[in-house]
């Protein structure tokens, strides 16, 4: 977006020191948050976390890449740890329901990586709730968002200033977003169950990638491929394979997700059927299914939504990497 | 996927003053293409020791709503190869070895001479194995498909084409002409394109080479008169550590200055060698290697050169010239072949 070096008119290269005020940067929760303890959970119930919250640098703005997670706790609770991301100013959440922490923070080496940047104004915030599922223990987690930060004295350039009103006039209506399952899903040993994905009404979703696990204690039947399921699109029930794939030929993980070889577009209150086959003959699987991709917020259409007072023109957005005069 | 992409699948709309789904996007679905039903149900057994294995196939059905397809059909566009190996509940994936040969059934085209092993042509879920010509299947073609396995003990396989499913008869493009003609000729240029060009895989004798201990040899790697070959990169699989030279044989002109070795310059299924520039190769030409082996047993190397056949034929470049008015580095779309997709 910034060009580094630019050629002047007597063709010699020079260093762009407005490059000097972008910069790659970490966001983290406030240091009573990090790391953030969730309880365990009881059998009246999961227990939520204090919520953390990531709060942008107040002389800057920020757009957010990637997440990284490390929790230290015990596999049999990390792998029901869940998380709700909240966008506080937009009132927006990221995701339908809570989806595993897992699915979304990857580690150093590999991120989880957002297929459209969140952008954050001057002290902006993101708020993560936490759910511990598990009855095994508490868990600790930190996190930390890998960012570019503008800082406010880039501000006053043009070519800075028109890159972020198009990122800015974007982010009103692309967010990231994770769609999973709408409830918890559960197949009885060497059965089949129907779950659904569904979008609400106020967004449509663009899908790129699919993370998925399973937790199952199981060890009689196919432990090797534990499940294998079928996605029905939105709409047409169409089916996208012509027989079941197996969670590792359809599936992968956040550092490693499967990634989808076209976008998958779904309308606003559409949804999706899942067909899932428990493969292991003599335990139940807990199946965990994400599709990770990118959410267009569509409002509801409201006539006095319309400007009419004269014709409003089209925001033009050219992504992160562009900048417009 | 990049942040600008998205802008593929929304457009603005000027009445309600927000983002609006493209509705033809809706009509290309991601899929996974795996063996027809009637030939595999579920896994597909692979009968240990070079047994008989009954052949299976790719089959891209039709589907269409009243003709609305307009004879287009519901074709499939492939673009990665991903498999599974597991026998007696335990995964083989990483150690697979079997042999596969794929054939368009109508055509009578073979996207290779030899079997090829499935560890240099397909990956997994997290890393597929990227094909650089898509694998593009009208409906009701078949593309068949040979398995053999190596070692003794049976295979169980699942192998998938995973990459686009096109519906230009959907009824929602009837309220939606200039984007279902968008589709419509996307189609064809790919139905197009598919006559003159199909992913190719590339191997020495039979697929496999056995090298005596520390020996070095010479193989061949003959193309086709039928057109040119570009190779975009190779992988390969061995029981131990060898070196590799490629010469084109006839002008003795060579891709390297001395040898590669299995480690450090020829990749895998998962991390293939990719060729900074794809090599293009004319028909009939051959390809010498020098296979050094670099331990002192016996050594079994697959090795796979991938890339497309295309079957078109060399012109000069006067004649290009003549044709177009601007040449270019840049493959440039024509009526009759579109450009590339990459």
């Amino acid at each position: 977006m910034i060009a580094t070096w630019r050629v002047d008119k007597d063709q010699q290269i020079y260093l762009n020191q407005v490059k000097r005020y972008v910069k790659g940067s970490l966001l983290v929760p406030q240091a009573t948050q990090n790391p953030i303890t969730t309880l365990a959970a009881t059998a009246a119930g999961r227990t939520p976390s204090i919520p953390a919250i990531v709060e942008a640098d107040a002389s800057s703005v920020m757009q957010v890449w990637s997440m990284m997670g490390l929790d230290s706790s015990a596999a049999e609770v990390k792998e029901r740890f869940s998380v709700v991301i909240d966008d506080v100013v937009w009132r927006r959440s990221l995701m339908n329901r809570d989806v595993l922490v897992q699915h979304i923070f990857g580690n150093a080496q590999t991120p989880g990586r957002l297929h459209q940047p969140i952008f954050l104004e001057g002290q902006q915030t993101l708020k993560f709730n936490f759910f511990n599922n598990s009855l095994a223990g508490d868990d600790t987690f930190k996190f930390a968002l890998e960012a570019t930060k503008y800082q406010e004295s880039s501000l006053t350039n043009q070519d800075i200033t028109a890159g972020i009103g198009n990122v800015r006039a974007k982010s009103r209506y692309f967010t990231p977003f994770w769609l999973t399952t709408d409830a918890p899903l559960t197949v009885a040993d060497g059965g089949t169950a129907d779950a659904f994905l569904t979008v609400t009404k106020d967004i449509s979703f663009l899908g790129v990638e699919i993370i998925a696990s399973v937790i199952s204690t199981g060890r009689a039947g196919n432990t090797q491929e534990s499940i294998q399921f079928t996605l029905f699109d939105a709409e047409t029930e169409r089916p996208l394979m012509n027989q079941p794939v197996t969670l590792n030929t359809g599936t992968g993980t956040v550092g490693f997700p499967f990634k989808l070889p076209t976008g998958w577009l779904l309308r606003p209150n559409t949804r999706v059927r899942l067909t899932v086959t428990n493969l292991i003959t003599d335990a139940p699987v807990e199946v965990f299914f994400t599709i990770a991709g990118i959410s267009c917020y569509a409002g509801t259409f409201n006539l006095f939504d319309q400007n009419i007072h004269g014709e409003q023109k089209a925001p033009v957005w050219h992504g992160a990497g562009e900048v417009s005069r | 996927m990049n942040p600008r992409d998205v802008e593929k699948f929304f457009r603005w709309d000027a009445v309600n003053q927000r983002p609006t789904v493209q509705t033809m996007r809706r009509e290309i679905l991601p899929s996974w293409l795996y063996f027809d039903q009637v030939s595999t149900t579920g896994d597909k057994t692979v009968t240990g020791s070079d047994g008989l294995t009954a052949p299976t196939n790719f089959r891209q059905p039709y589907s269409s709503v009243e003709g609305l397809d307009r004879n287009l059909g519901t074709p499939f566009v492939g673009k990665s190869l991903v498999f599974e190996d597991f026998n007696a509940g335990v995964s083989t994936t990483a150690t697979s070895d079997v042999l596969v040969k794929m054939r368009e059934s109508g055509e009578g085209r073979d996207f290779m001479e030899n079997f090829v092993h499935i560890r240099t042509l397909a990956g997994t879920a997290q890393l597929p194995f990227m094909l650089r010509e898509p694998l593009i299947i009208p409906s009701l073609h078949n593309i068949h498909i040979n398995l053999k396995k190596l070692s003794a003990g049976d295979a169980k396989i699942r192998m998938y084409s995973v990459g686009s499913q096109y519906y230009p008869w959907s009824p929602a493009l009837m309220n939606k002409a200039s984007e279902g003609e968008v589709l419509r000729v996307d189609i064809k240029k790919l139905l197009t394109r598919r006559r003159y060009v199909i992913p190719i895989w590339l191997t020495v004798k039979e697929g496999e080479y056995t090298l005596s201990a520390s020996a070095t040899d010479t193989q061949f790697i003959k193309i086709g008169d039928d057109g040119p070959v570009q190779i975009f990169g190779w992988s390969a699989v061995s029981t131990g550590a060898f070196s590799l030279e490629i010469r084109d044989a006839q002008k003795n002109q060579t891709l390297m200055n001395g040898q590669i070795n299995s480690t450090n310059g020829i990749g895998n299924n998962l991390y293939p060698t990719t060729l900074a520039t794809p090599f293009l190769v004319p028909g009939g030409m051959r390809l010498r290697l020098t296979f050094r082996n670099d331990t002192a047993a016996p050594n079994t190397v697959y090795f796979t050169m991938f890339g497309r056949k295309i079957y078109a034929p060399f012109k000069d470049v006067k004649d290009v010239l003549r044709d177009t008015t601007v040449p270019s580095f840049v493959d440039q779309a024509t009526p009759l072949v579109p450009g590339p997709l990459d």
